[in-house]
Parts: structure tokens; sequence; C-alpha cells
């Protein structure tokens, strides 16, 4: 096994060990897919592995209780500098707190909290120093002070804080049963104190219910928020590494942390994420539960909970409720969509603790406090509260009946709630690459140009909310295609946005943008010339706009492969954007990338590995990882076609390792990032299916491609270009294992998908057709055959060739095709003129090109020429199990040796062939991941 | 690291003196990556812990217990003492922790001629301290050499086993002490259980069948 194949052994294994034992082999089979080897691997260590002791308790007993307490020396009765410790009053992830008594200055009882082991104390206490001025000019009845910071004998930090006896805000107000409104004064109270802090410039950066301490002050309740400036101290700079030590530690809360501070590079972290923080905190006042399943973030994978924290809406606090009660059984609301986790909590006990009744309850959220929840929960902080008094008021008018700021339906939330209108994966998938394309428009626009954002962006939002909101289920039926709605606002962009030639702009970009999402790289690149024209305009083809659309433009280009455009493009471009945005902005750099997949198709490959090796390492492209997937691919892509262009003598074995490998990282990457199902993800697992087949592991890369077929048919369509690729994989190792019949069919099912998207002389369009004429050869189809390889040569005659030798092989094929209908005579004379040719061909074709004139040899009797001929090809492959294009052909060559000596009347070197075929087979069915 | 070497170089250096301030020094200048202080460390925490696992395992045997946790606990406070320390300093200790154990305990089993077990029997091994018992000594042999086997084909892995293992830190100390994330460290210290467990019951089968 290597080390793509140990790592994910040892992914699966840590993944079932979540599972109870009885599931874990299921899970196996399961998640595996189609790695026999990989599934028998885990197996076998899971199975090793039950109910053995074995290593199963490393940490001796006594341990935990002399390093993981705050060890070397801490406890109860020590002292540390001037205080001492007296008693131990709460522990965590990030340490342990004491109530301490402080003997000078002044003698009095403080909260101490020490820092556990794991951090560079120098480090945090250098953070603290850092804000220690600012923390000191906090001063509000609702804030407890931090009053000292410092560093324990055995060397961890600890922190000095006004000593607060009170309980989680949470847990006060159900014990204390408030009502929604009373809570909702608390809250403001929260808000005030919050936005005291920010004044001074102290983000808190970890609000949560156990940072917020109620105690009873002259029979009023008090909310003290602790803990400011220690989130920021202790939270290491957020790289990789700093992170995983210990994320709940270091940054926060999972459940409370906000998506910015979430992301790796997500270092610029403002006031906005205690904004969002304190939603999550109102929604728990308001429905008892957060808005992200805590049971369930805590028992994700990093990467995975960073991803929800990112992308998963929450329902509203209504809607949440409901599902609490439907839940319980009550069954009266079943618009939940999806299941109550917190088995405990029934929407009768949370009204309870609110002296409410459910319904009423539920009546109260519905609305306005819904709508101002959800404004702090907005994964965009743009949208959110700009300030902790702006909710505090906020909540305020709607405690006085007042009309609220925060407003419903945004565009995203309209295209969202469009998809869960209609629960078709079809939808879903297309509607979430809207939203990604929404989301980017709205990015560049607000970026670059802020003073017209507000409108430009407004008069976007609506008109996409018409387009979503004019499908009516009831006319159209509820599975309308993205594509149909796409292609009625581009209609109507034109008459509607007449005078706004910005706005139109806009929504072009926007259309061709998920457009492209969608594989129509037709139509994008149709409403993209577009927005680049109205951009160049409107506001000067040197402005960012325009020269972002229109590196959008080569991009479409380049998946188009329309590679000489997409130079003439990148070349006039890359300059102004150097010197418009300079050398090092994101924009740039990605437009280098496309500049280096234009090389690549250039096949100046190494002039593109050097440019995306530059990148790689680029500092603003190194820690993001999505972009480095970017790269990756485009890497692959380049392996790819060495791999097919270079090679003569089919795949270099080194090559397709270093490829299988390359793709299993990037498969496993995508699906961190991605989710199953998103296209990078069925992307990458689709190049592992064809790598497989590569090293001829055919049942392997069969199941994987077929699991794909399955899979992008129901997300994506029937024609999408991952599901056309893996129409391929299938055919090749389908006919690797002996199959005829249905390659024959993927192949020709795949060339009519690409007709109506291609352009008749587009060079993937023609070498599809090129492809599938050996497969219909296999499986007889001869008329066809012949009418598909006319069809080629004259578009090759009239487009161009791509591969310079590609119709003196597809000339053979139409003479091959003639013969095998009987047309011998004719078959002879296209035949002989082409044989002059042969030593110009490719070792692959040489081979090809024998073979098929060996078979007409055959047939026409002439079985010594024949003969000669086929021991031609096989004097060239040096292996009759290698065939054209760097596949792998068991039969090819084999089959007509068969016919040949079956003709001539020669059982015994016909019996020998089959015996050699059949060994072949087998192998190829047996074959297996090493 | 080579067990056979572990003969010529496992010894400690003969004599003895102050070695307090000395260590701390070490364990600063390892933890700035200075290789001759990682290289001077190993037989100072070596001396230390084994005279402390002398003293547990042959004077005091009836308890039957190496407590390899609490040895390298206590051998780290009488070497360091209280005095402030980096954590990327006390990693290095543990590093050096780790392999003097394994030395200790091998040289430990050599001596003793500990007689090879039943495949099976080592399922039961559930930490360092279970291979105190003179009877189970032999597995320290089986358990070390399977290790290295292991780090031939994944060191990264055998890294893991070896200092979590040997010292008995917890996740979250060997993901401290390796610069690595703790779901890395439970990852690889699931697959490693396994893995060594495999090679351990299949090498047993081997010397037991006919």
């Amino acid at each position: 096994m290597n080390a793509a194949g140990r790592e994910r052994v040892k992914e699966l294994l840590s993944r079932a060990a979540l599972l109870p034992a009885a599931e874990r082999a299921a899970f196996v089979h399961r998640e595996s897919g189609a790695d026999a080897a990989i599934a028998a691997e885990a197996l076998d260590l899971l199975q090793t592995l039950e109910d053995s002791e074995f290593l199963a308790a490393p940490t001796g007993a006594g341990f935990a209780s002399t390093f993981a307490e705050p060890h070397f020396g801490e406890g109860a009765g020590s002292r540390i500098g001037r205080y001492k410790l007296l008693q131990r009053i709460g522990e965590g992830g990030f340490g342990a707190v004491f109530m301490a008594d402080q003997t000078e200055p002044v003698h009095r009882r403080v909260a101490l909290k020490i820092i556990k082991a794991g951090m560079d104390t120098r480090q945090v206490i250098a953070r603290f120093e850092a804000e220690r001025q600012a923390l000191a000019m906090m001063d509000h009845p609702n804030i407890a002070r931090v009053l000292d910071a410092g560093t324990t004998d055995s060397g961890r930090p600890y922190f000095v804080m006004e000593l607060v006896r009170g309980e989680p805000v949470t847990r006060y107000c159900d014990r204390e049963k408030l009502s929604v409104p009373q809570r909702l004064e608390l809250f403001r109270d929260i808000c005030y104190a919050v936005e005291h802090a920010h004044q001074k410039g102290v983000i808190h950066r970890d609000l949560k219910p156990s940072n917020v301490l109620v105690s009873v002050a002259d029979g009023r309740p008090l909310p003290k928020v602790i803990d400011f400036g220690i989130a920021k101290a202790t939270a290491a700079p957020l790289t990789d590494k700093t992170l995983f030590t210990d994320m709940h530690q270091l940054i926060g809360t999972p459940e409370y942390m906000s998506p910015e501070q979430a992301e790796i590079h997500g270092v610029d972290i403002d006031t906005r994420s205690d904004l969002y923080s304190l939603g999550v905190l109102l929604y728990e006042l308001l429905v008892g539960t957060t808005p992200l399943d805590r049971g369930r973030l805590r028992a994700t994978p990093l990467a995975e909970m960073q991803r929800i924290i990112r992308e998963e809406e929450a329902p509203r606090p209504s809607l949440r409720l409901a599902t609490l009660t439907s839940s319980s059984g009550a069954g009266r609301f079943n618009t939940a969509d999806e299941p109550a986790r917190d088995a405990g909590s029934s929407a009768m006990d949370v009204a309870r603790c609110r002296r409410s009744e459910p319904t009423t309850l539920m009546r109260a959220l519905r609305g306005d406090l819904d709508w101002i929840v959800m404004k702090c929960l907005e994964k965009d902080r743009r949208r959110r509260y700009g300030t902790a008094t702006a909710l505090a008021d906020d909540v305020g008018r709607y405690l006085r009946q007042q009309p609220v700021l925060a407003r419903p339906p945004s565009a995203g939330y309209q295209i969202r709630k469009f998809v869960q209108r209609r629960k078709r994966s079809v939808l879903v998938a297309f509607a979430i690459t809207m939203v990604a394309a929404a989301g980017l428009t709205a990015t560049l626009l607000q970026a670059r140009r802020a003073n017209s954002e507000a409108e430009q962006a407004l008069a976007v939002n609506e008109f996409m909310r018409e387009i979503l909101t004019s499908v009516q289920p009831g006319n159209r039926g509820a599975d309308v295609r993205l594509v149909e709605v796409l292609s009625s606002a581009s209609r109507s962009a034109a008459q509607r946005f007449a005078g706004h030639p910005t706005q139109e702009a806009a929504v072009r970009d926007m259309l061709a943008e998920v457009y492209s999402n969608l594989n129509e790289c037709r139509e994008s690149k149709a409403e993209r010339r577009r927005a680049v024209a109205l951009w160049s305009a409107t506001l000067g083809p040197d402005s960012p706009e325009a020269l972002v659309s229109e590196a959008a433009l080569a991009r479409t280009l380049i998946a188009l492969e329309e590679r000489t455009e997409a130079a003439a493009i990148l070349d006039g471009l890359l300059p102004r954007m150097e010197r418009v945005f300079g050398p090092d902005d994101l924009w740039t750099l990605m437009t280098r990338k496309y500049l280096a997949d234009v090389y690549t198709l250039h096949r100046r490959y190494d002039e593109a590995r050097a440019i995306l090796t530059e990148l790689r390492t680029h500092p603003v492209l190194a820690e993001d990882d999505a972009r480095q997937l970017d790269l990756l691919l485009s890497q692959i892509r380049i392996d790819k076609n060495l791999q097919y262009s270079t090679s003569e003598e089919g795949p270099v074995p080194e090559i397709t390792r270093r490829l299988e490998e390359l793709a299993a990282e990037c498969a496993q990457r995508a699906l961190r990032r991605f989710g199953p199902g998103a296209p990078l993800t069925l992307e990458t697992q689709l190049w592992q299916a064809e790598f497989q087949c590569h090293s001829g592991r055919y049942p392997a890369a069969a199941q994987t491609a077929r699991a794909l077929l399955d899979a992008t048919a129901e997300a994506f369509g029937e024609c999408h270009q991952i599901r056309l690729d893996a129409m391929d994989v299938l055919a090749f190792s389908l006919a690797g294992l002996g199959e005829e019949r249905e390659p024959a069919e993927l192949v020709l099912r795949k060339v009519e998908c690409m007709r109506p998207k291609m352009d008749p002389g587009s060079p993937i369009l023609l070498g599809a057709m090129s492809q599938s004429l050996d497969f219909l050869s296999r499986a007889g189809r001869a008329t066809e055959g012949e009418a598909m390889a006319r069809e080629l040569l004259t578009a090759l005659r009239t487009y161009g060739g791509v591969h310079d030798l590609i119709d003196v092989t597809t000339e053979f094929y139409v003479a091959h095709f003639i013969s095998m209908q009987g047309r011998l005579d004719e078959a002879d004379a296209l035949y002989n003129p082409l044989l002059s040719r042969i030593p110009d061909l490719t070792k692959g074709g040489e081979v090809q090109a024998q073979v098929l004139y060996g078979s007409h040899l055959v047939r026409c009797g002439r079985f010594e020429e024949a003969e000669r001929s086929l021991l031609d090809a096989v004097a060239i492959t040096g292996d009759a199990r290698r065939g054209v294009g760097g596949h792998v052909y068991p039969d090819n060559l084999l089959v007509e040796f068969i016919a040949l000596y079956d003709a001539w009347g020669k059982p015994e070197q016909a019996a020998e062939y089959r015996r050699l075929q059949n060994e072949v087979l087998k192998l190829s069915a047996q074959s297996s991941p090493q | 690291m080579n067990t056979a070497a572990s003969e010529d170089t496992g010894h400690p250096p003969a004599g003895s003196g102050p070695l307090v301030d000395g260590i701390t020094q070490l364990l600063e200048a390892a933890a700035a990556d200075k290789p001759h202080a990682a290289r001077e460390l190993l037989p100072l925490v070596y001396r230390s812990l084994k005279e402390l696992a002398d003293r547990q395992m042959l004077g005091e045997r009836r308890s039957h217990t190496l407590q390899a946790t609490a040895l390298v606990h206590e051998a780290y406070l009488r070497l360091v003492g209280t005095a402030q320390c980096r954590w990327d300093s006390r990693a290095h200790f543990y590093a050096a922790a780790a392999e003097a154990m394994r030395r200790i305990l091998i040289e430990h089993a050599r001596r003793i001629g500990a007689k090879k077990r039943g495949g099976d029997r080592v399922r039961e091994i559930a930490n360092v301290a279970d291979l105190a018992d003179e009877e189970c000594l032999s597995d320290a042999l089986e358990i070390d050499a399977a290790i290295e086997a292991l780090r031939r084909e994944d060191p990264r892995a055998a890294s893991v086993v070896h200092l979590r293992f040997y010292t008995g830190l917890s996740i979250d100390e060997t993901a401290a002490a390796l610069g690595i994330a703790p779901t890395t460290v439970d990852r690889e210290w699931r697959y490693a259980r396994s893995w060594l467990l495999r090679r351990l019951k299949l090498d047993g089968r081997g010397a037991t069948s006919p």
C-alpha cells in the first residue's frame, strides 16, 4: 500500500471509530468506494484492534492528575506572585480558574485563570501587554475588569480578573424563567457592554454564555462580560499549525465562532465577529439552542467544522422552535427541515422557561426577531449590524413595537429559499453555484467601487429575486431547470436595464459566472463578452470591473480550448492588471494562472509549470486552500497532457503513479473543502478513476466511474463535462475487461451529448469522435463507424488537424469500416496510398494501422501478408497488450490473430492465441490496487 | 535509531555532577535547534530515568509497576526542577525521555534474558507500565522491533507511538511535542495500534506454528 492509500486507511479508521462497533464495517465498505485494497486493509486493522486492550491506556494512571493539572506546583493553597490560590472554581480546555486572594497593594478577592501548557507564554504575555492599555480604559458596570497578567513559576501564563460570582446568562434566564422581553432587556445590557469595549478598541472574540455571567444586585440581574482581552492574548496567529494545536482553546468556541474566525487565515477579525457571537447568544436566549448544533460541531473533524461554520445557514429561530416541537412528537409543525438533536429540550420546555406556549412563542419570534437574529448571523459580516449599539437599538425597537431595521430577504436568501422549496438535488447543486456567483459579483462590486455599490447590488439582487420568484411550481413544475431561468433572465436583462449599463454589466457577469459553473461555456462566453463591453464602455477598459470580467472571459475561453483568443486577451490584460491591481493582487495572480493554462493548451508545459510553481509558493496564495487546489489541478492537467502527448509507449508508470497520488490528495482536499458532490470533488474523483484505469485496475476504475455517472447525472444533468469524462473512463475500463457493447454505447452517447454544446470544429469534440472509432469497430458497428469516420475526416479537413496525424489514422478507419462491411475492393483502394504513411504515425498509431490493415488482409484471404502485418504490430509494441493512445487493449491484437488463424485454417495457432487472450482477460479482471 | 546500537551508545557516561543548570541550558539549546544539545541531553535523561526505574523495578519490585509517566515526571523535576522552561524545551525533554525509557526497558529485558511469550498475550499490554512485569519484559523487545518496522513504512506514525508509548504523553501533549495537530496524533495513534498489534500477532503465530 502506498502512502496515499495508507492515509486513506487512517482516515477511515479514525472516522469509523466514531461509530458504534456494529456499523463500522458497513461504513468502511461504503466510504472506501471502489478501492477494495483500502477497504480490506481498513477492515483488517479494525478487526485486529476490536476488543483489544493493546495500548488502550498509554497514559498511565496518575499521569493525568500530575501533569494535566495546572501542574508544577499550582493548586489550591499555593501562591502565584501576589496571589494566593484559594479554590478552583472552574476549568475547561483553556486551563483552570481559581478564586484567589490578592495581598498587595490592596487586599481583595480575584479570579485567577491559568492557561494550560502548550502555548508560548512569552507571546501570550506580549499580546496581553499590547492590549493592556486598552483594557485598562474599559470601565463599565457590565464588564469584569482584567487586572493583571503574568507567568507562573512553571512558565504558564495567567490572568487576574475581577471575581464575578454569577452563573452563565442562559442558565440564569432559564432558572429564573425570564420572559422573552426580560431576556431581551438583559441582552441589550450585554450589547452595550460589548459596545463600550469596542469603542475602546477591544474585541472580545469569544463571547458565549459562560463568558457572560449574571449575578443579582439590588434584586436586579447584573450581567457581566468576563475574559475581555484574553481570547486575543491566547490566540496565536492563525496559521495552520497553531490552529490545529488546540482549536477550542485558541480561537474560541465553535458554536459561537463567526465564519471569518473559522477561516485559517481569518486574521483580520473585527468587531463584527463579536456581533455574530452576540447573534448566537441571542438565538440561544430565544430558543434554547445554538444555531449550529453543538453536538454535531464537536463530533466533526476540524475541516468539516470550518465548512459548516462558513457555509451552513441556521434555520430562523421560529423555525428552529418548530423543529423542536415536531421532534417531541406533537407533529403540528412539520415544516422543519432537520430533526432536532437536543433530545432534552422540546418546544414545550423551551416555551415554559420563557413563561409562554410554543405557538405564542413562535408567533413572537416570527418576523422581526427572526430577522434581527439572522442579520447578526449573516456569513458575510458586511451584512451584519455595524455596531453592538445598532443591534441593541433594533432590539429596543422591537420591544417598543417599532419597525426594526433588520430586513428580510437578501438575494442570497431568496436563492436559498428557492432551493429549499424544491428539494431536488439538481436544483440544489445549481443554485449553490448561483449563490456563489452572486456572492462573487457582490464582492467584486463592493470591493472595487464602494460608492455605487449599494445601489448596484440592490438592483441586481432585486432582479435576481424577481427572476427566481417568477418561477411558479404550479405552472412549470417543481423541477424547473436553472438553465431555463437563466436564459429568460438573459433575455429580459437588456430591456430591464436599458439606460443602466453598469447594472446590466453586473447582471451579465453574474449570469456568465453561473453559466460557467454549469459548464455552459458558450452561453457564459456570450454573457461575459457583453459584460466586458459594457464595463469598458461605461467605466473604461482599465476599470477593475472590466479587467476582472475580461480575466473571467479568458478563463471561459480556456475552458472552451479557444487558445488563440485566450492568449491574445491575456497578453493585453496582464500588464494592465499588474498596473491597476499590482503584481501581488489575487486577481492578477489568478490571471497569471490562466496564462499557465493557456501555455498548457499550447503544450508549452515548461513555461506553464514554471508559472504554477511560482504561484504555489506565492505568499498571497500559499495559505489559500481553494486556490492551491486550483493550482494543483492545473499541474495535474499538465502531467495528464504530458502523459498523452509525449509518450508513445503508453502511460509512463512513474507519471501515472504521481498523478494517482496527486489526484488522491486533491480528492481529499476537495472533499474536505467542498464536501461530497461538489463539482471539484467529483472531478478529482474522476481523475482517480482515470489513473486507476491507466494502471490497469479496470474493475476498480469501472466501479468508480459508474458511481460518478450516477452521482453526476443526478446533480448536473446528462451532459456535464465531468459526466462525459466519466463515460470515457468507464468505456475504457469496460473495454479493458473485454466488454464490447457498452463501451461503444457510452462513447456514442458522449459524442451526442457534446455536439449541441460545442463548435463543430472543437478539438474536444473531434477527439471524442476519433476515440469512438475503435469502440465502434470492436462492437462490430461498421456502418455507424464509417459515417463517424467520414464526418470526422471532413471536420478535420475543414477546421485543421488538432493532432497532426489524426486524419491519417481516421483515413485508416474509413477504409477499415468499409472493409468490415465487405466492400473489399473499395477498402483496398483506400488502404493502398495510406500504407506509405504508416511510418509517420506515432508508435501507437502504427500498431493500430497495422492491426486494421491486417484484419482487412484476413478478410481478403491474404493470410501471409496479414500475418506479417500483425507480427509487425507486435514487433512495434513489444507487448501485445499495448495499444493506441496510451491505453491498454488486451484483446485488440490477439483478436486479430485469432481471426487470422481461424480463417487460415490453423487451429493450433488460433488455440494458442485464445489461451493468451483468456489469460490477459483474467489478469485484467483480477487486477487490483497493489 | 537502531536497537542493536543501543548496547554501545545507550550506556550513560560514567561519573556524575551537578545537573540542574546544565540540563536547563541543554534543553534551551535543543529547543534552539542545536544538535549537540540533543545529543548530550539523552545520556543525562537516561541516567536519571534509569536510576529511578531501577529503584522502582528492582528495589520495590513487589509493586510490579513501572509508572513511565511518573518516572519521566520525576526525572524532569530532578533534572530541570521548577525553573522556568519553555514548552518546546520540554518537548525535547520528552523526546529524550522516550528514547531513554526505551533503552532502559530493552536493556533490562536483555539482562534478565526474557523468554518470548505466546503471540496473543501481547494483546493485554495496555501501556508501558505493563511491561515492567518480568514475564512481560520480552514483549518490550517485540514491541520495539514492531515500532521499528513501522518506522520504515511510516515514520510519522512511528514517532507518535514512540513518544506516546514510552512516555505516556497525552494526545495533546504528543501533538505539541511533535508540532502536529492533535487530530493527526489521534489518527496516527489509532492506525499504529492496529498495525503494531497485527504485526505482533503475525510474528507470534510464526514463532509458535510448527
